[in-house]
């Protein structure tokens, strides 16, 4: 009798105080709070494109032609706790298919100026690597950056960036990340890290105008097998490391008043990736892109780009190329593209782009005519200076 | 060896006190000119005050610097408006910022749309919300400083900050909030007096700015010139307007001075109305740096254009 009371006593005290404890909680319909959800966004972006050449040559370096959906991104921002806040961004795309973009926190407060971000995101090595493909000014990656670090540089690991106590902004970051980068690191080694370091300055030159320069470097051993399953021909020599430096330079000006209507902004990088084996430097693969934005109405922009690089012949092989570049194995690659673009911009929350890009790899050329559009629906957050 | 390291402690002392003098006042970031002046005013000298925003700058769309992120770093105390006005950049400032006191639930992090109760907000959303319906603040129209009567909560709001955050000189903020309050409620009164001419007259405005001023000052705001907030109008939308207001005779459409007038000209032009340009935050046109003098300059703007149309009646 005693066990069926103390069974009975405990029931009937939930079904009394449960719906009121629900009621607490919130007042939905199902009964379960959303008041901690987090902020979630939803970007699509979605392109044609028309080229006069029809081969696999672009696949890796640029659009491929016809009507596709470059990326769908969910992203989720919300605070975990009170010491951590979150960012999850949840991508598919019709290059790299469905995965996890970026998936990291971010301290909210530390004693010292210091904030550490760890988990899988887009690490800090130079500006352009920072932005997520809708945030592009172009409807692609700098070609430099594709030749360097494939489509990003985003790895798992740890960030802290330090606020040097210096009358101007100066933004000193250090990292440690898992080094599976394919092109540059992908070692076998599970002890293998990579270590990055970013330097960020930027100067207030007046009220509208900021400069704003800094310089990168990053350094991880790295494998002798790419992603794709083929080997290098390196006999037993295994002891090798990519050392990649960057450069970035950033001018923003927009007058105080009607600053809404009238915009400029010059932006380029510098980045140079070489392979030490043996105590010996291979290469250099380097190259940089300069870009010009300028915007002329409160819906519109006209943009240009410059971009070039040159891969030494020391360093064909090591990195991913393209089926049709491998006929030049014996030569330096060198590859530059233009690229101008008008977009329209009606709100923070769509854009539509027409963009024209002249491309020459050693000497194979291609014209391309690209259409993009890009929505955001939801909560999102905005985007870094 | 000893005469350096005593050299070296000598200048450390001297740095350390040139920090302590200047940790003596409060470092205070607040996001409107109109929030720095409130503070400026009932901080005194115990205060340093920085403004993130100027006032010919559109306060909704601000970019978020990385050297505004320096002067927060530095700050104790973070006054800014709320209802979403800072939305896009505020949060990547304080984040960039590494300083605990203005993180929300820091000591020094102040929200001044807390000082006021629900229902002195304009335009709250009630049911659902979505981005068809132009740029709209689902928790109420932030633009409440352009009613005094607010501003004095938001006074006592900003005082009671100081005081915890500076208890050693709570007398000195206590009289100088008396004082300010006092002095701004014989403004009010001021402006009430020279303001009746405007009392129950029809406006239309380019954007939803107004309406805290409208409010006070008792006018109706008979539309709007933008489609939908934050959206530029349609010709047919601007037709419909025009139609409106020749329909009701109204006389005047008020802008902010950061907007560009272009299409709120074209229609006041049609009608034959005025167009007043009023600044749209403190210090947005010379002699407006004030709290005071900016409520002043918009009245007297307003009552100029009214009188013209309107003060035969009022005699």
């Amino acid at each position: 009798m005693q066990k069926y009371v103390s069974r009975f006593i405990p029931a009937i005290l939930i079904v009394t105080f449960t719906p009121r404890v629900f009621a607490q909680a919130d007042a939905s319909a199902t009964g379960i709070s959303r008041a901690f959800n987090p902020a979630i966004s939803v970007n699509a972006l979605f392109q044609a494109s028309s080229t006069d050449r029809q081969t696999d040559l672009w696949k890796e370096l640029g659009i491929p032609p016809g009507f596709h959906y470059q990326e769908v991104s969910v992203e989720m921002t919300s605070n975990v706790d009170v010491y951590l806040s979150s960012k999850i961004v949840l991508s598919a795309s019709e290059a790299e298919g469905v995965g996890v973009e970026e998936a990291y926190v971010t301290t909210l407060s530390m004693p010292i100026p210091i904030s550490i971000r760890a988990g899988l995101m887009l690490n800090t090595f130079g500006r352009h690597n920072l932005y997520h493909l809708h945030h592009m000014a172009f409807a692609e990656t700098p070609m430099v950056l594709q030749q360097v670090f494939g489509p990003d540089l985003c790895e798992v690991g740890i960030e802290a960036s330090y606020l040097l106590p210096f009358n101007w902004y100066s933004d000193l970051t250090v990292g440690i990340v898992n080094g599976s980068n394919e092109y540059l690191f992908n070692s076998e080694k599970k002890n293998d890290f990579a270590y990055l370091a970013h330097l960020d300055n930027l100067w207030d030159v007046s009220d509208e105008t900021t400069i704003r320069c800094g310089g990168s470097y990053l350094f991880g051993n790295r494998g002798l097998q790419f992603g794709d399953g083929e080997f290098l021909n390196v006999g037993d020599r295994s002891d090798i490391s990519s050392i990649v430096i960057g450069a970035d330079f950033h001018l923003k000006w927009k007058p105080l008043s009607g600053g809404r209507y009238t915009s400029f902004v010059l932006q380029g990088e510098y980045v140079n990736a070489q392979v030490k084996m043996n105590d010996e430097c291979l290469g250099p693969l380097h190259g940089f892109f300069a870009q010009a934005m300028y915007q002329f109405g409160l819906k519109w922009w006209v943009q240009g780009r410059y971009g070039w690089y040159s891969k030494d012949a020391d360093l064909v092989g090591f990195f991913p190329e393209p089926i049709e570049l491998r006929v030049y194995d014996s030569e330096d690659v060198i590859g530059k593209r233009i690229s101008a673009s008008i977009a329209y911009i009606p709100t923070e929350f769509s854009a539509f782009k027409i963009q024209y890009n002249y491309t020459d790899i050693s000497g194979i050329e291609e014209n391309q005519l690209v259409l993009q559009m890009n929505v955001t629906i939801g909560s999102h957050p905005a985007h870094k200076y | 060896m000893q005469s350096l390291f005593k050299k070296s402690f000598f200048f450390l002392l001297l740095a350390v006190s040139a920090v302590s003098i200047n940790a003596s006042k409060l470092n205070v970031v607040t996001t409107l000119p109109s929030l720095a002046s409130l503070t400026r005013n009932l901080g005194g000298d115990k205060v340093e005050v920085f403004s993130i925003t100027r006032g010919v700058q559109d306060a909704h769309y601000i970019e978020a610097k990385p050297s505004y992120m320096l002067k927060l770093n530095k700050a104790d105390l973070l006054i800014y408006s709320g209802l979403e006005l800072e939305i896009g950049w505020l949060p990547l400032l304080i984040q960039g910022a590494r300083n605990s006191d203005v993180i929300p639930g820091g000591r020094g992090h102040l929200n001044a749309s807390s000082a006021l109760q629900q229902d002195k907000l304009l335009e709250k959303v009630h049911g659902g919300v979505d981005r068809s319906m132009g740029d709209v603040h689902p928790a109420g129209n932030p633009h409440f400083l352009l009613n005094p009567h607010n501003t004095v909560d938001v006074c006592y709001l900003i005082a009671d900050k100081l005081i915890e955050l500076d208890p050693g000189n709570a007398g000195y903020y206590e009289s100088r909030l008396e004082n300010y309050v006092a002095n701004l409620e014989t403004k009010i009164a001021e402006l009430d007096s020279v303001a009746s001419i405007l009392k129950g007259k029809e406006v239309v405005c380019y954007h939803r700015h107004w309406s805290y001023l409208c409010d006070w000052l008792g006018i109706d705001i008979a539309g709007y010139i933008e489609t939908k907030p934050g959206i530029p109008p349609t010709p047919r939308h601007k037709m419909e307007t025009i139609k409106m207001m020749k329909r009701k005779e109204i006389k005047f459409v008020i802008i902010s001075s950061w907007k560009d007038p272009q299409k709120a000209q074209e229609v006041a032009n049609a009608v034959g109305a005025d167009l007043i340009v009023l600044p749209g935050e403190a210090d947005a046109v010379p002699g407006t740096e004030d709290y005071f003098n900016w409520m002043e300059y918009m009245v007297n703007q307003l009552t100029k254009t009214a009188q013209k149309y309107y003060a035969v009646n009022t005699k």
